[in-house]
């Protein structure tokens, strides 16, 4: 669904919609620079095209309220600076209260 | 209470419990005296809205028990139009601008955009997302 959640959000954004975006579990996987797939490596290893252009186009469409959790990058050996768009990483009480001052959360 | 439901898996996936738990869901708030505002059909739940799916004997047909309860009801069910072209859920016109030979959409439910989503989410009390 990461493709189809970033159009969602695209969307959500054209209707000036206020918003943040959490990129959760492996989701975070979708922000990480070094991903190759189809488009840009001659195999058919993958069969999804890279949607990083468009996740990177999110801050035009006035959404810059990026985040992550710390304790999935940790779970990922991931650090911060390997993904794209500078998410702020935020610990789980963290992700609680920005999800409990959310109207509506849509998950995807 | 005003509430949308969307719906993200299909029949026949490994989620396929989810969409059944959406649809007892629904029944549930009509019965409860809530108010749907919207079905939004979002990813892999457009297969919910199939009517070229052939359920085996005993098995639950979710595309029909959708369709009684989105008519029953006259329920406002969106099924996104682009995840539905992907995964050749379309209806008549649909079918034609694409040039395949006939749609199989289900029933009364609407092809639309995310600006679909994107208002219910605006408008209703809760949104649930299933699957």
């Amino acid at each position: 669904m990461g493709r189809e959640g970033l159009e969602a959000a695209l969307a959500a954004g054209a209707f000036d919609q206020n918003m943040a975006i959490l990129f959760l579990g492996e989701a975070i996987w979708q922000l990480l620079s070094t991903q190759q797939t189809a488009s840009n490596v001659a195999s058919d290893h993958h069969s999804q095209k890279n949607h990083l252009k468009m996740t990177n186009a999110l801050p035009l469409f006035g959404i810059d309220q990026i985040y992550t959790s710390q304790d999935d990058l940790n779970d990922f050996s991931l650090q911060l600076e390997e993904l794209a768009l500078s998410p702020t990483a935020l610990w789980p009480s963290e992700l609680t209260a920005l999800m409990s001052n959310a109207k509506t959360i849509l998950s995807f | 209470m005003l509430f949308t439901l969307v719906i993200h898996s299909g029949p026949y996936s490994q989620t396929s419990s989810t969409s059944l738990n959406a649809l007892n869901f629904a029944k549930a708030l009509l019965k409860e005296g809530h108010t749907i505002h919207r079905l939004f059909f979002y990813g892999d739940g457009v297969f919910n809205l199939n009517a070229q799916m052939v359920t085996p004997q005993g098995e639950i047909d979710l595309p029909k028990a959708w369709h009684t309860l989105i008519e029953d009801h006259s329920i406002d069910s969106v099924v996104c139009i682009a995840a539905g072209a992907r995964r050749g859920v379309l209806n008549d016109s649909e079918a034609k601008r694409h040039q395949k030979d006939s749609g199989n959409l289900l029933g009364s439910s609407d092809l639309s955009g995310l600006g679909q989503l994107i208002e219910a989410a605006a408008t209703s009390e809760r949104v649930i997302t299933f699957g």
